[in-house]
């Protein structure tokens, strides 16, 4: 349990430095941590926020990085389907990557639905309460290191190491190298298009190799 | 610069698709889930969309190198990427990442390449 922890207090950390160094007073910095509560999200807009990119740019995008969770709403539909719905709610608002990760990893099996519950909700907070101190640290501690663009490219390659393992599946390689050409083709297109566009095409690359590969290489599990 | 009249609208309107993604078995029909070549290809979606984010930043340099007005030269094109910085540890991010499956692991090293690279 440790490691995962671990990585919140330094994504949270990157986060609230890469807020700062992008341009946020304190104020802004700490609104955004507790009114998006998206890591991921905060970190992928921040370039865009800097450079002044159109608000549906910048609001696709933020989209499109969190449509992970769509792809995980199947599994948390079936365990909480006879819960309340506003207590659903609260279960789904909170959730981010590592009470997700955890959950999946440790929280469903021989539980009731009650039990699976209390374990996300107590997770929920456990995280958002690490979130939002290690935020809190990037932010006040981003005073004291010299500002450089050196710390946005750092929160960047945070987003990328979120992305990185989810991409051991056949036609990965494939999918990326097509997504990397087409936005640096399309880089002259508003922000948002070019990343819906490299990524759908990417998605496609995925798609073909996924069905020339798949026998080779380990079966797909989504 | 940050455009400061948006800024508090923007970030209310991407929290507002942040709940909206993150609630979605709430609203979604129940059981949906994407199945066939439309799930292979949306599966794919979450991972490559964060790529994409970074690509611009990681292949800049490369891209000023082949743009270059007296041509592409190998050698000053790699000193410059090296210097940069920026693709190498993109690159370890990703093969550390999709290797060892862990995000944390993939961080450091590419923050390690970063930092050898820009500050030594």
């Amino acid at each position: 349990m440790a490691a995962p922890l671990l990585g919140i207090v330094i994504w949270g950390t990157v986060t609230g430095l890469a807020m700062i160094q992008a341009g946020l007073d304190r104020a802004q910095a700490v609104g955004m941590s507790l009114i998006m509560y998206a890591g991921s999200a905060q970190l992928a807009v921040l370039p865009l926020l800097a450079a002044g990119a159109a608000p549906v740019s910048i609001l696709l995008t933020a989209f499109l990085v969190n449509l992970r969770f769509v792809m995980a709403s199947a599994v948390l539909a079936r365990d909480f389907r006879s819960l309340p719905r506003i207590r659903r709610f609260v279960i789904g608002v909170f959730t981010v990557e590592a009470t997700l990760a955890g959950y999946l990893m440790r929280g469903r099996d021989g539980r009731t639905q009650a039990q699976r519950e209390q374990f996300k909700l107590g997770a929920n907070l456990a995280i958002w309460l690490l979130w939002q101190g290690a935020t809190l640290i990037g932010i006040f501690g981003a005073g004291v290191v010299p500002t450089s663009s050196d710390w946005m490219w750092i929160g960047q390659l945070a987003v990328l190491a979120i992305g990185a393992p989810l991409l051991r599946v056949a036609g990965s390689t494939g999918a990326v190298t097509v997504t990397a050409v087409v936005s640096i083709l399309s880089i002259d297109l508003p922000a948002g298009v070019g990343l819906a566009l490299s990524t759908f095409c990417g998605a496609g690359a995925g798609l073909i190799g996924h069905y020339l590969f798949a026998n080779r290489n380990q079966p797909h599990h989504d | 610069m940050i455009d400061q009249t948006l800024l508090w609208p923007l970030m209310f309107g991407m929290s507002a698709i942040t709940i909206m993604t993150r609630t979605a078995f709430l609203w979604l029909p129940e059981h949906w889930q994407p199945r066939g070549h439309a799930g292979v290809a949306l599966s794919f979606v979450p991972a490559l969309a964060l790529v994409a984010i970074v690509s611009p930043g990681a292949l800049g340099t490369l891209r000023e190198s082949l743009l270059a007005p007296d041509g592409f030269q190998v050698g000053p094109a790699l000193a410059q990427i090296a210097q940069d910085g920026r693709l190498p540890s993109a690159l370890v991010v990703l093969v550390v990442g999709a290797w060892r499956r862990n995000a944390m692991q993939a961080l450091v090293a590419g923050v390690l390449v970063f930092g050898a690279l820009r500050w030594i």
